[in-house]
């Protein structure tokens, strides 16, 4: 019966789930987003090298030139706006069955075209490149999403110039293409004529003023990534991936916050936001992935005493530790385990907060190194992600933490099935 | 299925999860249990929003449970291959023999 009525909420849940995620233009922005981050995996790569914490060796970067290079490719790796918005481009392209490439480089052209520039006294043309970091991201989704749905309709609506057929295919090609391009620069251009005469002076500044300084405000609060940890920890209790559900809403809000802490430490100055998308996977992927479940990992390689667990902590353990938690998930299970779910919603939220309280007073650190490959063990994320020793140090802490919570939970679990060996022993007899 | 007739018969499994990584570790396990029945297997995993490059020409599509909330799309999406979702026990177990064995029994291969 109970089994039943979960079935029943599951089965409820299933498709509010789908909608959220799965609507075209959302999923088209975390995927489009998502393909930025090999760049900021590249740049995360050159932060470590360059801010490896040994005297002699900044020195030595220092004097060869190196660090400035370094800390130059860097600020270039995090124009992340230009990458964003081919690559939401390239997936909407794809989503509605047109070539990606093209719709990709229509959205990248779009977004040149409305970004402010400046002319020089020599005559040069400048681009204040911090619309193509943080400040831009939220313009580069809004254009790469119009832009390429109104290349894409252009496309299938096949208003294409048509040559006679004497013409050969590559020439009648490459002509095909020309009226979709026009058209969809056409509304950017006026959109870049009509703000340059408001008070706004350009459709970034208005965008960046009026969208995404408030929607970020409002999204990267405290509340509301305690709210996003929740839900990304009480959907994978029911078996659905939790993590994907809430970075599809929450991935554009994030971002803009992370690429800041990074620019930020590329130029030497303070890191601003203790928040971001970078704190987020501290918690929800590092610590053993979403529920902090480092810990249940340790417990129950050292102290299964069933069988069951026994041979669960053989599938568990080698994953777990890189963060891969569907073993643990799907065969523990966590799945509508009712003795674990104090812990697994619990301690994500006491471990942020405790994270937030402690970076906020200025104890440790906070992170501001791209590092965003889900499989590194956390003791290890910890020292990388650029909040210092202390950071690293905080996480080893969690880490533990994490071992001693989820242990008498855990102790419940692994003599609920002792006692089910020993009666089925008895019964074998 | 159409490889029945051929001497050696051949099975393109794709699976599909949030981004390929935790299927990965079942592929292998997929394959060996279908290379004990004599098939040769060919079985990768695939983050699902990179599905429609590689989904074409398998004879089964098999979804993560964490992403079954997608089965209906698609199903609708590749009306001609059959795509079910991993029972999550079997899943977390990865016990790449029961689940052969069930999709072998139900598709008849």
């Amino acid at each position: 019966m109970k089994e039943n009525k979960m079935d029943h909420f599951i089965n409820k849940i299933l498709p509010v789930v789908d909608k959220f995620q799965n609507n075209l233009y959302v999923s088209s922005i975390m995927e489009g987003m998502m393909s930025s981050m090999p760049v900021l995996m590249a740049s995360a790569v050159l932060q470590l090298i360059y801010s490896f914490p040994i005297t002699a060796w900044t020195n030595f970067l220092t004097k060869t030139g190196l660090y400035g290079l370094f800390g130059t490719v860097v600020t270039i790796c995090n124009m992340t706006a230009l990458f964003i918005v081919f690559g939401i481009g390239r997936v909407v392209g794809n989503k509605k069955g047109i070539d990606g490439l093209n719709s990709g480089l229509a959205s990248l052209l779009c977004f040149l075209i409305i970004t402010p520039l400046t002319v020089d006294e020599a005559g040069g043309t400048l681009i204040n490149t911090s619309w193509f970091s943080a400040q831009g991201i939220f313009t580069a989704i809004i254009v790469a999403l119009v832009a390429s749905s109104i290349y894409a309709f252009c496309v299938k609506k096949n208003i294409v110039i048509k040559l006679p057929e004497a013409v050969p295919g590559f020439v009648a090609k490459s002509f095909a293409g020309i009226p979709a391009a026009l058209i969809t620069v056409i509304p950017f251009i006026a959109v870049r004529g009509l703000f340059a005469a408001t008070s706004y002076g350009s459709f970034s500044q208005f965008i960046y003023s009026i969208v995404q300084t408030p929607l970020v405000g409002l999204g990267n609060s405290l509340p509301a990534h305690l709210v996003a940890i929740l839900i990304a920890c009480f959907l994978w209790w029911l078996g659905i991936h939790g993590t994907l559900v809430v970075l599809s809403v929450m991935m554009a809000v994030w971002q803009p916050p992370m690429i800041e802490n990074i620019t930020a430490a590329a130029a030497g100055l303070p890191i601003p936001n203790v928040l971001s998308f970078l704190s987020i996977f501290l918690v929800l992927q590092f610590m053993g992935g979403p529920g902090c479940l480092f810990g249940l990992y340790v417990d129950m390689a050292l102290f299964s005493k069933s069988q069951r667990y026994k041979a669960q902590s053989k599938l568990s353990l080698v994953s777990g530790v890189f963060n891969i938690i569907e073993p643990t998930v799907y065969g523990l299970p966590i799945v509508l385990n009712p003795v674990l779910l104090i812990p697994y919603l619990g301690l994500p939220i006491v471990i942020y907060v405790a994270y937030y309280l402690l970076a906020t007073a200025g104890i440790i650190g906070i992170p501001c190194v791209g590092l965003t490959m889900m499989v590194v063990p956390g003791p290890i994320a910890g020292f990388l992600l650029g909040g210092g020793v202390s950071l690293g140090i905080f996480t080893i802490a969690a880490l533990i933490l994490t071992c001693l919570v989820y242990y008498p939970f855990f102790k419940i679990l692994d003599a609920q099935a002792l006692k089910q060996e020993s009666g089925q022993a008895k019964l074998a007899k | 299925m159409e490889g029945g007739k051929d001497t050696i018969k051949k099975l393109k499994i794709t699976l599909a999860c949030a981004s390929g990584m935790s299927t990965t570790m079942l592929c292998k396990k997929i394959i060996a249990a279908a290379e004990q029945r004599g098939y040769e297997c060919e079985c990768e995993a695939y983050g699902i929003s990179t599905l429609s490059a590689v989904a074409p020409g398998s004879d089964l599509l098999l979804l993560g449970p964490q992403v079954r909330y997608r089965l209906e799309e698609i199903r609708k999406n590749y009306p001609n291959i059959p795509v079910e979702v991993i029972n999550m026990m079997d899943y977390g177990a990865m016990n790449g023999e029961k689940i052969f064995s069930e999709m072998a029994q139900k598709y008849g291969w």
